[in-house]
């Protein structure tokens, strides 16, 4: 691995939950990872703020503290939809030394999962996270391409 | 993550001070992790996302943590007395539930609220962190009605008689596995063992039998109850002593004196529980602000910690703190971090984004997968994207295909979503079918993964990214498929060659396999009006699909 180094995926997931307006039994997330000797949580907040800004072009977040097993501190992002309130966007954290020390790795690791569909749902403005999925072929027809 | 219900006033009350619903749902209740779920009238939702905080999940605990941030610092002082309550364990219980450990709680004024706190975090204790009462059962019982010394001993299925919680009559324990509601839910818990684990006193009037139920007799506290006697028990000492620590910590936050119990344990061991002694730990400040970020001195960091309910001693450059005997979850100077950082405030905290030279670029699959996208949009396609979720009827049955052996989902939250899709051409057929009086011609595609049984892969599984195409319309046909099929490789500069086949969703005669190297890429042609019948589609359609790993890798 390279130090510096920033990794990430993006791939489906899945999970028993109710489904509703926010959450799908599948739905889209990117897991990430940066790694170097000067980060910091506020750079965690830095990147996080990023993806909720830049890429989903929320206005508002606010930040909760949170709780994760493998990451210390662990922090919670959310952002506020025009129409439907706060949304979570993102679980996030410093990975714990207990995890990092035994793969030989002793810079801080910075790590979180963001979900892509509510990210989504900010920027394209939709307010039902099964729309991603749509089978709607005149409203694809018609909407504009990122 | 436990929810708990907690009253408005009574919260503001154990603060101390009011804080309005604002206050509390965007700065107060994020000092215990927490996350105002829902307020009806009085009643507030809280969600406590920390799993391994048991601490947190009554509203003593909440307000306690808020309170360290409003006003009231430092350590809890909790005194314990000593109660001349003693508890043997009898030899007996090695295999069955070997451990418990108890305290006494006095002067107790208890009311509605403290009641159901109560019971609350007995549940949310013995449910969550105690693993639906496998690792920690909790039992609470009127102090008087108790005549000491008590043992913990076993019973036979059909041994000692006792009227259990809620019920009038007498009942055997087997009885009770059987008959009562608790006995049912946790009878898995005992009806392997011989013999149940019993507590009885030394007028041998029985308290309860973990992990099932209590004595309705000796196991019922009221808003009359003063004086409690609290046992958890279980098979590890590591999750009960903490699972009573927080218990009778919110309890002393209520006004409760606590007082400890002696246990006899098999072999001439005693313990002396509960002990509130406070845990000792220390951290550089030059740690804090490394992990952090801040700038923070010495006081500063002292001063945020003491809101997080520490006690703290300044040597140095190293902070020794000592901190509450209800928490567990201090492992490492980066928990202590947390707590300082959460007093902080994470909202104040300015986001910085880390200036880092590094080079990205997609992988070569991902940048493949983009450019088929692109050549099938400038083919006139519209990419859709689909569920990888499906039913065994869109695969199998709506396609006139055989069954075959598909990656099923056990526990299904719906019938719609219960395999994974090995196949992408039948969500193309539901899409055209949803769309019948949207204008026509229809050209769709999808890239995708399907998920295919593979016995040689470690999980038996193994994704597999396709492509297929459909269109739909007056004159769709083979001819045209094939002529983007055609464009598509050659444009990925791909040789292939087309073979006469059979398949049951295709017309015969115009259906062909789509061999490169000498392998099967996929297939082309016209689907069977059977097929379109079952998707209740009236226009012709023609389609393809492509196995995209195999082109990948030719490339």
């Amino acid at each position: 691995m390279e130090i510096p180094g920033k990794y990430f995926t993006i791939r489906r997931c899945f999970r028993p939950d109710v489904i509703d307006a926010t959450h799908g039994v599948e739905f889209n997330q990117t897991e990430g990872i940066v790694i170097d000797q000067t980060l910091t949580f506020k750079n965690l907040l830095g990147i996080l703020k990023q993806f909720a800004v830049e890429i989903a072009g929320a206005e508002k977040i606010r930040f909760y503290s949170d709780y994760y097993p493998f990451t210390e501190p662990s922090v919670q992002l959310s952002a506020k939809h025009p129409e439907m309130g706060w949304i979570e966007f993102a679980g996030a954290g410093i990975f714990r030394p207990e995890l990092t020390l035994p793969l030989g790795v002793e810079e801080p690791v910075i790590a979180w999962g963001i979900g892509i569909d509510r990210l989504a749902m900010f920027k394209l403005g939709i307010k039902d996270i099964r729309n991603l999925f749509t089978k709607n072929l005149e409203w694809l027809r018609k909407t504009k391409v990122l | 993550m436990p929810t708990i219900d907690v009253s408005y006033k009574d919260l503001c009350k154990l603060i101390g001070r009011p804080i309005s619903h604002t206050e509390l749902q965007e700065k107060a209740v994020l000092f215990a992790k927490g996350e105002i779920d829902a307020i009806e009238g009085d009643m507030l939702k809280i969600d406590i996302k920390d799993t391994n905080r048991p601490d947190l999940w009554s509203v003593e605990g909440v307000a306690r943590e808020i309170a360290g941030r409003y006003g009231r610092p430092g350590l809890p002082d909790y005194k314990t007395a000593k109660s001349d309550v003693k508890v043997t364990i009898d030899p007996k219980l090695k295999n069955i539930r070997p451990y418990t450990v108890c305290a006494v709680v006095k002067n107790l004024s208890i009311t509605p609220e403290i009641l159901s706190q109560m019971i609350q975090l007995q549940e949310k204790v013995a449910g969550t962190y105690g693993r639906n009462r496998k690792e920690v059962a909790i039992g609470v019982y009127d102090l008087h009605k108790i005549t000491p010394p008590i043992r913990f001993t076993t019973t036979k299925p059909e041994g000692i008689k006792f009227v259990p919680l809620e019920f009038a009559r007498e009942m055997t324990p087997k009885q009770i596995l059987k008959i009562h509601p608790k006995g049912k839910e946790f009878a898995h818990l005992l009806e392997d063992n011989e013999e149940y684990p019993i507590f009885i006193d030394n007028a041998d009037e029985v308290l309860s039998m973990p992990p099932i139920i209590n004595s309705d007799y000796t196991g019922k506290v009221t808003e009359k109850t003063k004086d409690i006697f609290i046992e958890c028990s279980g098979f590890n000492l590591k999750f009960l002593i903490p699972a009573l620590n927080v218990i009778v910590s919110a309890l002393a936050e209520r006004g409760g004196q606590i007082e400890t119990v002696e246990v006899h344990m098999p072999g001439g061991k005693k313990l002396v529980t509960p002990d509130l002694t406070p845990k000792k730990t220390s951290v550089q400040t030059g740690f804090v602000n490394k992990l952090s970020g801040l700038n923070l001195n010495e006081k500063e960091i002292c001063r945020l910690l003491e809101q997080a309910r520490y006690r703290t001693a300044l040597k140095g450059k190293t902070i020794e703190l000592q901190y509450p005997a209800y928490r567990q979850d201090i492992m490492h100077p980066v928990d202590v971090v947390e707590d300082a950082i959460i007093s902080y405030g994470y909202n104040k905290i300015e986001p910085v984004v880390p200036q880092l030279a590094t080079v990205g670029s997609q992988t070569a699959r991902e940048k493949f997968s983009d450019t088929v996208s692109q050549i099938m949009t400038g083919l006139g396609s519209q990419e859709i994207m689909s569920y990888i979720l499906t039913s065994k009827a869109n695969l199998f049955e709506k396609m006139n295909k055989p069954q075959e052996q598909v990656v099923e989902i056990e526990n299904i939250v719906s019938s719609n979503w219960c395999v994974f899709r090995n196949a992408l051409l039948p969500e193309l057929l539901e899409f055209l079918s949803q769309n019948k009086h949207v204008e026509y011609p229809q050209k769709i595609f999808e890239i995708g993964d399907t998920v295919l049984i593979n016995q040689n892969r470690k999980t038996k599984t193994e994704d597999m990214r396709r492509i297929s195409m459909a269109t739909s319309g007056n004159t769709a046909g083979y001819e045209q498929v094939a002529s983007d099929l055609d464009s598509l490789l050659q444009n990925l500069g791909i040789k292939y060659r087309l073979k006469n086949t059979s398949h049951p969703s295709f017309i015969r005669g115009r259906t062909a396999s789509v061999i490169i190297n000498n392998r099967i890429a996929g297939i082309i042609g016209e689907i069977n009006p059977l097929v379109l019948e079952k998707w209740d589609l009236e226009k012709p359609v023609a389609g393809f699909e492509l196995d995209l790993g195999l082109i990948f890798e030719l490339l």
